[in-house]
């Protein structure tokens, strides 16, 4: 009798972050398309990751500006 | 000097060979992940301003002193420094400061979209706003794994490995990070829903 193997939330999200083997990932890919409460639980995690990607915080030109000074004056003290 | 299609490897390597334009390159293209991971540790705009220079005063005195070694890995090793710098400050004030600018402003407004969703224009500002609020208030242990699975895009088992944990230590924390997360955004999306509201 052929074993199904079951999958937890963790595995769902090391799936998410493509944070598995090749054949891990295949196996998990294959269980999603054919289950739909894996199906769910993969959205639901998936939502807020999706969230996420879209917060980026930028850093002032100042201190943008300082960091390019700071380089080129440190290359400058070393010739 | 054409860096377009120029690896960070090259950049670097450019870089410690007196190249201040492939610096500048190599800055421009990490400096907001290398911010974002701070920010969100330390979750106050000046100290994250000076912590980012902080960083790459260490990163300039690493590749010009010649003691670079990453061999093209660059994003990972400067986010680890970021990491690092951060938590160490972090520790050292252990506060959630509010801090609101003399004209009442925020000081959190230097939020930038990519690829948002369709929404009007409000309620995409409210969301993520809301957004940046919920991580802030998730539980230390959660926001770092988030930080540094979604920010510095760390594995797992490096994750773990760097807190102290089992990795199902870890994956819990993300995992429940996410969900709390996932459950303050559907309260606030309730906000907007015409039907919420209709007597």
């Amino acid at each position: 009798m052929r074993m199904t193997k079951t999958f937890t939330e963790n595995d769902l999200l090391r799936f998410l972050y493509n944070d598995l083997s090749r054949v891990q990932h295949d196996e998990i890919q294959s269980a999603v398309f054919t289950d739909s409460d894996l199906q769910d639980k993969l959205v639901e995690l998936q939502y807020p990751k999706l969230k996420l990607d879209n917060i980026i915080y930028k850093p002032s030109q100042k201190t943008v500006n300082s960091i390019l000074a700071y380089s080129a004056s440190y290359e400058k003290e070393s010739v | 000097m054409s860096s377009t299609k120029m690896t960070d490897g090259q950049l670097v390597t450019l870089y410690k060979n007196g190249n201040e334009e492939a610096f500048a390159e190599l800055l421009e293209r990490h400096q907001n992940r290398v911010y974002t991971t701070i920010f969100l540790i330390v979750k106050d705009r000046y100290v994250a301003e000076d912590l980012m220079q902080e960083v790459y005063i260490k990163a300039i005195k690493t590749i010009k002193g010649g003691k670079y070694n990453e061999e093209g890995k660059f994003l990972p090793w400067i986010l680890r420094i970021a990491h690092n710098i951060a938590i160490d400050q972090f520790r050292k004030d252990k506060r959630y400061p509010t801090i609101v600018m003399e004209d009442g402003g925020s000081l959190f407004n230097s939020l930038e979209f990519s690829q948002a969703p369709i929404e009007t224009e409000t309620i995409k500002q409210d969301t993520y706003n809301a957004l940046k609020q919920h991580i802030k208030d998730l539980p230390d242990s959660q926001r770092e794994v988030l930080v540094m699975r979604h920010y510095m895009q760390m594995s797992f088992q490096d994750i773990a490995e760097a807190t102290n944990v089992s990795i199902n230590t870890a994956l819990g924390r993300m995992r429940y990070a996410l969900i709390n997360l996932r459950k303050k955004l559907k309260t606030t999306n309730n906000a907007y829903d015409q039907n919420f509201y209709r007597e």
